[in-house]
């Protein structure tokens, strides 16, 4: 586990030797407290809810933990650092789990960065923190599904550019799922494609969480999710190396 | 291994586990147990009440939500859908087998959309809104069905559900679910009260009735109609049976003769329906009681056509009032507007009164009774709770009604204050101090109201003309703090959190309240519920002028030590003793007693022996000492409870409309809430209580300037922004020191 670690720590910081933290931190947070002060009018509702920042976070993880993703698999393709990558004594799985804990902790630093959101709402009213903890954990685990599709995703590709449409195309097919207006158009189509898009998308569960009740279901989706395409990433390294 | 043997079994892995981990979620989908309700107050989850009202049922509830498909229900419901079956959901995994939920998508199931029209009356209910995009009504199915052992069926329509949230300047009028679990239990505890009293219902019924249908024959029925004469066919043999004698149902045949037709409808009381040019058809019910014509009721509607839920439900409810204790009955007891004769020949409606939305709430949950103060001179014996709402210079005749309901052990709440305001247009505010023509009377049971208003620093908003207004123009208004509007439960030490009914209350906006002192009085518990902020103080009813201009609070402000809490909400518990043991009962009452026998009775309840005593004495003298006795009022009262609001206005009308004015603007809804939690307070429905009290969805901001607000969006965007080009130059340096030295 320790060289998982050490393959994390790795990608954590390499993050930070390029542009591409800041520049994904600072989008994330603009775009947050855009969410949260503007178009979910914090003071005009006049209430401690902050509601509007987690409801605007299933579309900024979206747009946004694609263009993390799509350097991993791809960038070391494209450099040829891959085949250095395969000598290196670790198994896939390490390779794999050390990419995504590094990519994940860039999104939980982005999260940590929008504390001042419900910090300022328990300064200016009586938050209840119940669903601020289980908007955060909703984020993570989102944030975390996100990444795992998009390592997968990036996998396949040589260049960084088609990693990254992807990576989005793969997002956005589970995260746009069970948006409410797929699922009026899916009405349109029977009930059991409303209850399939429903179980499978990100977006419901996402939303129950968020407004606090973290149902054991919810939570088990987005891990196995996450799992499922981590292993996915595995097999296909494992593939890479037969090729 | 060769190279395709590893490749094969790597697609097989990888396949084999996408199925475990679907196969996996599918498994567990059912289990709706496990899981965490975050949320202080646990308002996501059912509260230990309505889990112990259903395990403790009977016999079997079954609970249907008739939603329309996604695509026709409004866009702005859609993502509270699953939170509604979720929720019921619950009901059904938390009472051991004794709920069965189902959900029903009527489009999709004509029979069962049929079923739901004929037995429960359920039909698609229009729904008018507006967004930022569209405005119009859309009709989809919304509702849901309690039916408890198969019979005694509830409907929660869409209002009971959802409620306007915030107005959102980009998307329209949001809406937020309402305490759905409330509703829903209320709903069962119905069905069961129903269903209780529907068993009774024939067996306390106190008179003979007879049912006659006066219905045209099916064949010349239009369409829509066709099934009206089995359905109520139907329903009257099923009532008359259950009867045990104590309804007789005839249906009188129509005639064939148009004449004739007529002639048998004069004689019953009804009226010909003009079908067409040459024919009329006949659609009626007549309801005699005790050998009296008690209502002519038509059997149809045009708009759905006849149910037969409908048409019970019409049937059940007449016996149910005519049997008395069948149903809690409140007394809403506030002036009547007059009718103005001019007014009425020119075709203007008579005003409606004051507390009509409030009444109207109530009466989704109970029979509500309107009063009218200035005539009042009895309460009638069935009420159970007295609402004396806004009362101005009352009679005498009323304080002694109210008096001697009290002293009977009748519970009342007063919403009292001793100012009137009055907003004459956008320019002039008429604040005058007023009598209730309680005083003596509350005085009498510790309580006294100021003749001044109370004003707070910890108060609510509301729209006023910035400046002067430029003849002909609209003023231009903004929102400004005033302080003659306080807002209680906002401020720490506000609220009484050991008393049940204000435990947990959230917040309501008092309109120019009067301040409530209490004296102790022998035999009754006083209990303060609600205060001001120690930030509060009084000041006569004149100064109720706003002037923004010179203070930001819209009055002048006392120094710090004429300031301190004022007590807005008391509750009283004991026995009262009356104003009149003392004091002279009102001559009209006096007289009216000495003139009426009825009367006589009446008082008689007050003191059943004494009336005994008097009866049938012929000579002058005993019959004066008669007259006496009968009206000597009751001194002292059985055990009961009172609560005093030190405010009219805060559930009125007005407030109802400026509610419609949009959010954050009205309390109209929390102080509703908070009156109507009362009400089940007083009449004891604490299970209710609880449920309608849970959570907590309102926390207000504190109230803070527009700089304010910037610099804190400023350092909200700035702080981490400036944290991250710190880190970035930190981590530079941190490079460049590292860098090897060649």
């Amino acid at each position: 586990m320790s060289r998982v670690l050490v393959l994390a720590s790795k990608e954590f910081k390499s993050y930070f030797n390029s542009w591409l933290a800041y520049v994904f931190i600072a989008c994330f947070v603009t775009v947050s407290m855009l969410a949260h002060f503007y178009w979910g009018e914090f003071f005009g509702t006049g209430r401690a809810d902050i509601s509007p920042f987690f409801r605007s976070l299933p579309l900024t993880l979206l747009i946004l933990v694609p263009g993390l993703t799509m350097r991993q698999w791809a960038r070391e393709s494209e450099m040829g650092s891959i085949e250095l990558l395969m000598t290196l004594p670790a198994q896939g799985w390490q390779l794999v789990l050390g990419k995504f804990l590094g990519t994940l902790g860039l999104v939980a630093v982005a999260l940590l960065c929008t504390a001042g959101i419900p910090l300022t709402a328990a300064w200016l009213g009586d938050l209840d923190w119940g669903p601020v903890l289980a908007g955060y954990l909703a984020a993570l685990l989102l944030g975390g599904a996100y990444v795992a599709l998009g390592l997968f995703a990036s996998s396949w590709f040589r260049e960084q550019f088609l990693a990254l449409i992807g990576s989005a195309a793969l997002c956005s097919l589970f995260g746009l799922m069970s948006w409410p207006k797929v699922l009026g158009w899916a009405s349109n189509i029977s009930e059991t494609a409303v209850s399939v898009l429903g179980f499978v998308g990100f977006y419901g569960r996402f939303e129950a969480i968020q407004r606090g009740v973290i149902d054991f279901r919810d939570v088990a989706w987005y891990l196995s999710i996450t799992a499922l395409f981590l292993f996915f990433n595995v097999c296909r390294l494992h593939l890479r190396r037969l090729a | 291994m060769d190279r395709s043997r590893i490749l094969s079994n790597v697609w097989l892995a990888a396949g084999l586990v996408a199925l475990n981990v679907v196969l996996f979620n599918l498994i567990m989908e059912p289990v709706n147990a496990l899981r965490l309700d975050t949320t202080q107050g646990k308002i996501y989850s059912l509260s230990p009440v309505t889990k112990r009202i259903i395990r403790n049922l009977d016999e079997k509830v079954r609970i249907r939500a008739y939603i329309s498909s996604m695509d026709l229900v409004y866009e702005q419901l859609r993502p509270l859908v699953p939170e509604i079956l979720n929720l019921l959901d619950e009901y059904a995994v938390a009472s051991d087998g004794k709920v069965i939920f189902e959900r029903i998508i009527p489009e999709d199931d004509p029979a069962a959309e049929k079923a739901a029209q004929a037995k429960y009356g359920i039909t698609a209910t229009p729904y008018v809104f507006q967004d930022q995009r569209q405005k119009g009504v859309r009709s989809f199915y919304f509702s849901i069905v309690v039916e408890y052992a198969g019979t005694s069926p509830t409907t929660v329509s869409i209002d009971d559900l959802v409620e306007p949230d915030i107005f959102d300047p980009a998307e329209g009028q949001r809406l937020k679910l309402k305490n759905v679990e409330y509703a829903v239990t209320r709903a069962i505890k119905k069905s069961v009260e129903e269903f209780e009293s529907r068993r009774d219902v024939f067996q306390r019924f106190p008179h003979k009735a007879v049912v006659r249908t006066y219905i045209t024959p099916k064949e010349q029925l239009p369409e829509i109609l066709k099934e009206v004469p089995e359905i109520s066919d139907k329903v009257l043999s099923d009532l008359a049976k259950a009867s045990n004698g104590k309804l007789e149902y005839i249906p009188v045949p129509v005639p064939e003769d148009p004449a004739e037709q007529r002639r048998k409808a004069a004689e019953l009381n009804v009226s010909p329906i003009p079908f067409t040019r040459d024919r009329d058809i006949y659609l009626w019910a007549t309801l005699e009681i005790d050998g009296k014509l008690y209502a002519v009721m038509p059997l149809m509607d045009l708009e759905s056509g006849v149910g037969e839920f409908a048409l019970r439900q019409a049937f059940e409810q007449v016996f149910r009032r005519l049997t008395p204790g069948m149903q809690r009955v409140i007394g809403l007891a506030q002036d009547m507007p007059k009718q103005d004769p001019m007014a009425s020949a020119m075709g203007r409606p008579t005003p409606p009164p004051r507390f009509g939305e409030i009444g109207k709430r109530l009466g989704e949950d109970y029979e509500v009774r309107n009063i009218d103060l200035k005539t009042l001179n009895k309460v009638p014996a069935d009420i159970d709770l007295l609402l004396v709402m806004g009362p101005r210079s009352l009679t005498p005749e009323a304080v002694f009604a109210i008096d001697q309901y009290v002293m009977r052990g009748g519970r009342a709440i007063f919403a009292v204050d001793r100012t009137d305001v009055e907003l004459m247009n956008w320019g002039r505010l008429m604040g005058t101090a007023a009598k209730t023509g309680l005083e003596d009377l509350l005085g009498r049971w510790g309580v006294t109201l100021s003749e001044e208003g109370v004003f707070d620093e910890a108060c609510g908003v509301f729209p006023w003309p910035d400046g002067e207004t430029p003849p002909g123009r609209r003023p231009a208004l903004s929102d400004h703090r005033w302080a003659s509007l306080p807002l209680v439960g906002d401020v720490p030490g506000g609220v009484q959190r050991d008393h049940p009914l204000t435990s947990n209350f959230e917040v309501a906006r008092f309109w120019y309240p009067s301040a409530i002192e209490t004296t102790d009085v022998d035999g009754i518990e006083t209990t303060w519920l609600l205060r001001s902020s120690p930030r509060a103080w009084t000041a006569p009813a004149t100064s109720f002028e706003p002037d923004f201009a010179r203070h930001p609070l819209g009055f002048p402000a006392p120094g710090d030590d004429e300031r301190g809490r004022h007590v807005f909400a008391v509750a009283l518990r004991g026995t009262f003793k009356s104003w009149f043991s003392d004091h002279d009962v009102p001559r009209k009452l006096d007289e009216d007693t000495a003139s009426s026998d009825g009367k006589k009775e009446e008082n008689g309840e007050a003191d059943g022996d004494k009336k005994d005593a008097a009866k049938g004495n012929g000579d002058d003298a005993k019959t004066q000492e008669e007259k006496k006795v009968v009206s000597a009022p009751l001194t002292q009262s059985r055990p009961t409870r009172l609560l005093v609001i030190a405010n009219d206005d805060f559930v009125d009308d007005f407030q109802a409309v400026t509610a419609q004015w949009g959010m954050p603007l009205s309390f109209y809804r929390m102080n509703a809430r908070f009156f109507a939690a009362a009400v089940d307070w007083m009449l004891q429905d604490e299970d209710l209580q609880a449920i309608r009290n849970r959570g907590r969805s309102y926390r207000p901001l504190k109230p803070i300037e527009e700089p304010t607000k910037k610099t804190i969006i400023f350092w909200n965007f700035a702080a981490p922004l400036i944290l991250l080009v710190l880190l970035g130059l930190g981590l530079m340096a941190a490079r460049a020191n590292r860098r090897p030295m060649i």
